[in-house]
């Protein structure tokens, strides 16, 4: 059992269908792989807010 | 405030003829669409309707005061709606017209004033 | 219209979008109009084939998007056909799409949104009492207006007496007087469109103002204030009547309304009605199937090969070159190697696999615009209504059933038509039960193996098969309708159009439109589907089995002749040579040929067994092992799950070797094959488990694909596929098991 990986032919073909395995998969899930969704926004990351490399003080009231 | 799923129109004074000899409106005979017998023509008085199908049949040219004739009774009742409104007695050619196929549910909430007499089945 | 103001340099502009220098931009029209107006007729004699169909996106409604060339003034003008609709304020999908359109918010897909240059509202003339409400709402938009007087042949005849130049001046725009059919007044219309201008009057906002003034254009340009005719049968605005001839009129009228009347009640009636359904249907499915046959055995000739075909009216050569159809003609052009494979097995091989559905298809949309364009369609809608109503399904929904039965993919497609949601998705998820095309080279194949010699038994199993599916959609239907998809069946209502001649223009564009559609939807798709399955089944390369190769060495001596006939031995199978028993080849070259043509196809069986695609096949056996299939058998169902058609194929490469299922005699040795202890694969209780498997199964990706775009949503098509796998694999395990039981192997 082998493929013939040393002919170009084969990797056309393959190229071919894998493109012909993509248009299936678009056809079937247009809106994008559910998987491969990502949610709006993003996770995000926390971090601190700074101003001059320096903490904000939140418990100033801002003007 | 939610609208009212289904509407009902009464148009019966603007139906009617004038006065009668005591001074008092005689009481409009009125008619299920589904009762009238075919060849019978009515004018719409009222209906109870759900919503959707009351404004659907009122942009076909089912609406209050739409002069019909039956074209069949029962499953589908099949009426005739003629152009222009009223009684018919103001000498406008019925030559424009459609027909309109509606499920006899529907016809059974729909009220006509006959222009013909009709005794038998009048509904009080 | 200028080109640039001389003091401002300011564009002039018409709707509001500005003409470039020394050009006339192309105006953007919109075509509106009631239903039954002939806005489609008159959109095809403006457009012809120039024109293109989309959709609106985040929609379910088709957009046709035409050219037309504008007078010598004006430059090109694209129309784009609206649907049909009653009213712009109605709460319906089709009002929505329209509103958003006019809005400007809305664009087909691949245009750019804004407002029309234009609207043109297609009227019919012989209804303009009910038709005005609509020229109304647009005209209170305030978009430049032409109204289309359409169907003027009819109202002539008919005796109406219609006024332009009143109704003009009434409704404040210019109105064209026109018939779509012969093509009068299309010149003035499109001389009109060019040169639209905003309404001069608006109706009242109201819906009882709007109707009163409705009423009253119509009073005032319609017959109604027409002085009674004098002597010299004169009236106002110099047109002359005559009396007579309107009597005339209004008696053809009458008679007409009878005929009408009586008509209606036979085509509704509960039995006559049905009758005169089951004969036009029959009709119908007739011509389709057996018509559809010649062009299909043409294009299959084109694609395969057909020699007897080719060999009736070709040179030799142009036979060696064109016998084996476009497979052969690639084979013939291009070297041995994978690219040629791909190109002759999984390209022309998936464009042909489409094609061939372009008769029937073709035929069936062409067959359903007729007799919609007669009004028939709508009467039987409503006699449908009572017998799929029971079923949750709405009368309209006969039509998508019925066209599933050539493809459930424009099937699916025409329960556009259905105005309430959840029967639109109840007739779409049931759809696919109908038998379609692509499933009838199986019922070919099975019921052949069943019923050999008794074409009576083969043919009443097959329209069990077509009962089946029906059954099973209604029963799906039933069951869904009162479980995930409850709610109260919406009453019908439908406008029922006047009886009359149909159109064969008309129905000539609507086919082309369909047939587009279907090759894009689903040649695209089916392409894809073939050259993946193709991939599959070829790799991974495999030695050849040890039976090919002695096959091989055999020929060779064969040809030197250190090999004598007796001598030979089938090894394949471990029996003697059948050669050995017929009568003896004189021709040692002819036969070392047969050998090495054996060992092809022992090799190529051998290679599909162990691709990709056969060892999913074998791994997957032992789930359809309780309903009766051994490992190729299992090959060839779930190849086929992308495509019903290949099924007959994949089986004929596994247990032949052969690729052209249709070879002579190729069904009879699919039929002979031998599972792996010897026994037959087709046995009694086998096939009707496969028959009705494949009655059952969803087994199309295009379909599924169509069903996710057209239900607005993939979980709609996993359920489908999901409902319909299970039905399929627990029906088909009954039958098999329960034949077992009763003692049928």
């Amino acid at each position: 059992m082998s493929l013939p990986i040393h002919d170009w032919q084969f990797w056309v073909a393959t190229v071919i269908a894998i493109l012909a395995l993509r248009h299936v998969l678009k056809m079937l899930f247009p809106s994008g792989l559910p998987l491969m969704k990502k949610r709006a926004g993003g996770k995000g990351t926390r971090t601190t807010l700074t101003v001059d490399r320096k903490p904000v003080d939140r418990s100033i009231p801002t003007k | 405030m939610a609208p009212a799923k289904h509407q009902t129109i009464s148009l019966v004074s603007s139906c009617c003829g004038g006065a009668c000899a005591h001074g008092q409106r005689p009481e409009p005979v009125r008619v299920r669409l589904s009762d009238a017998e075919v060849g019978d023509s009515g004018v719409v008085c009222h209906h109870n309707l759900d919503i959707r199908d009351a404004e659907l049949l009122r942009a076909m040219g089912l609406r209050p005061r739409a002069r019909v004739r039956v074209c069949k009774r029962g499953e589908p009742c099949i009426v005739e709606v003629l152009a222009g409104c009223g009684h018919g007695g103001g000498g406008i050619e019925d030559a424009c017209s459609c027909r309109i196929g509606l499920a006899g549910s529907l016809a059974r909430l729909v009220m006509i004033e006959p222009t013909a007499a009709t005794p038998a089945l009048a509904v009080v | 219209m200028s080109d640039g103001c001389d003091r401002c340099g300011e564009q002039a502009s018409v709707g509001g979008k500005p003409a470039g220098t020394g050009t006339v931009a192309a105006l953007h029209i919109a075509l509106l109009g009631n239903p039954n107006t002939g806005k489609t007729t008159l959109f095809n004699r403006l457009c012809g084939l120039r024109h293109k169909t989309s959709n609106f996106p985040g929609t379910t409604q088709d957009a046709r998007i035409g050219t037309v060339r504008g007078d010598d003034a004006g430059g090109e003008l694209h129309v784009i056909d609206l649907p049909g609709i009653y009213s712009l304020e109605i709460e319906q999908n089709e009002s929505e799409v329209c509103r958003r359109v006019l809005a400007g918010t809305l664009a087909a897909k691949g245009e750019q949104a804004g407002e029309p240059d234009a609207v043109c509202v297609v009227v019919d003339a012989t209804n303009l009492a009910r038709n005005l409400l609509l020229v109304g709402e647009v005209l209170a938009r305030r978009l430049p207006t032409v109204v289309a007087l359409n169907m003027i042949d009819l109202a002539r005849r008919g005796g109406f007496l219609v006024e332009p130049a009143e109704l003009e001046r009434q409704l404040g725009c210019k109105v064209v007087e026109c018939c779509a059919r012969s093509g009068e007044g299309i010149d003035q219309l499109i001389s009109a469109m060019s040169r639209a201008v905003v309404p001069s009057r608006t109706p009242p906002g109201s819906r009882e103002g709007l109707e009163a003034w409705t009423d009253e254009v119509y009073a005032l340009c319609v017959g109604h204030r027409h002085p009674p005719a004098s002597a010299g049968g004169e009236r106002e605005g110099g047109q002359a009547i005559d009396p007579a001839a309107v009597a005339s009129a209004a008696r053809a009228r009458a008679r007409f309304g009878l005929l009408t009347d009586r008509l209606d009640r036979v085509f509704t009636h509960p039995l006559l009605g049905m009758v005169a359904f089951l004969i036009v249907m029959s009709a119908l499915l007739y011509v389709v199937f057996q018509i559809a046959t010649y062009p299909m055995d043409w294009i299959s000739a084109i694609f395969d090969g057909s020699e007897d075909w080719v060999a009736a009216w070709q040179p030799g050569w142009v036979q060696e070159l064109l016998g084996g159809g476009l497979t052969g003609f690639v084979e013939h052009l291009m070297p041995e190697g994978i690219l040629r494979d791909l190109l002759a097995q999984g390209v022309v091989s998936g464009i042909g696999a489409t094609v061939i559905f372009v008769p029937q298809i073709a035929l069936m949309f062409f067959l359903i615009s007729l007799l919609e364009d007669t009004g028939y369609l709508a009467r039987a809608a409503f006699l449908m209504d009572r017998v799929l109503g029971p079923f949750g399904l709405p009368g309209h929904s006969f039509v998508p059933l019925l066209s599933s039965h050539a493809c459930a993919l424009p099937g699916i497609m025409a329960t556009r038509v259905i105005p309430d949601r959840r029967q639109r998705l109840l007739t779409i998820l049931v759809a696919p039960f109908m038998t379609c095309s692509a499933r009838l080279p199986v019922y070919v194949l099975v019921t052949m193996l069943l019923f050999r010699d008794r074409p009576g038994l083969a043919a009443a199993a097959f329209i069990g098969c077509y009962a089946l599916g029906v059954l099973a959609g209604l029963g799906s239907a039933l069951l869904l309708g009162s479980t995930l998809l409850r709610g109260r069946p919406r009453p019908m209502i439908l406008e029922l159009p006047t009886y009359k001649l149909p159109s064969i223009r008309t129905a000539c564009v609507t086919t082309w439109d369909r047939s587009i559609v279907f090759l894009k939807n689903a040649g695209t798709n089916i392409l894809a589907i073939s050259i993946v399955l193709w991939w599959l089944g070829t790799y991974p390369k495999v030695d050849p089995p040890p039976a090919a190769t002695q096959l091989r060495m055999m020929a060779a001596e064969m040809r030197e002749g250190r090999l004598a006939d007796s001598n030979i031995h089938d090894s394949a199978r471990g029996t003697p040579s059948t050669a050995s028993q017929a009568a003896p080849f004189a021709d040692r070259e002819s036969r070392a040929a047969e050998l090495e043509a054996k060992a092809d196809h022992l090799e190529l069986s051998n290679a599909k067994a162990r691709s990709f695609a056969g060892r999913m096949g074998r791994f997957l056996q032992p789930v359809f092992a309780p309903l009766g299939y051994d490992w190729q058998l299992t090959v060839g169902v779930v190849t086929s799950f992308a495509a019903r058609e290949v099924f007959v194929s994949t089986m004929a490469v596994i247990v032949t070797g052969r690729e052209d299922a249709e070879e002579e005699g190729i069904l009879e040795e699919i039929g002979a094959a031998k599972r792996e202890d010897g026994s037959p694969v087709f046995t009694t209780a086998t096939c009707w488990s496969l028959l009705v498997y494949y009655v059952l199964a969803m087994q199309c990706l295009p379909t599924l694909a169509v069903t996710a775009r057209e239900a607005g949503g993939l979980k709609w098509a996993m359920l489908q596929l999901l409902w319909m796998s299970a039905v399929a694999y627990l029906a088909a395990l009954l039958v098999y098991q329960g034949l077992r039981l009763a003692g049928v192997s």
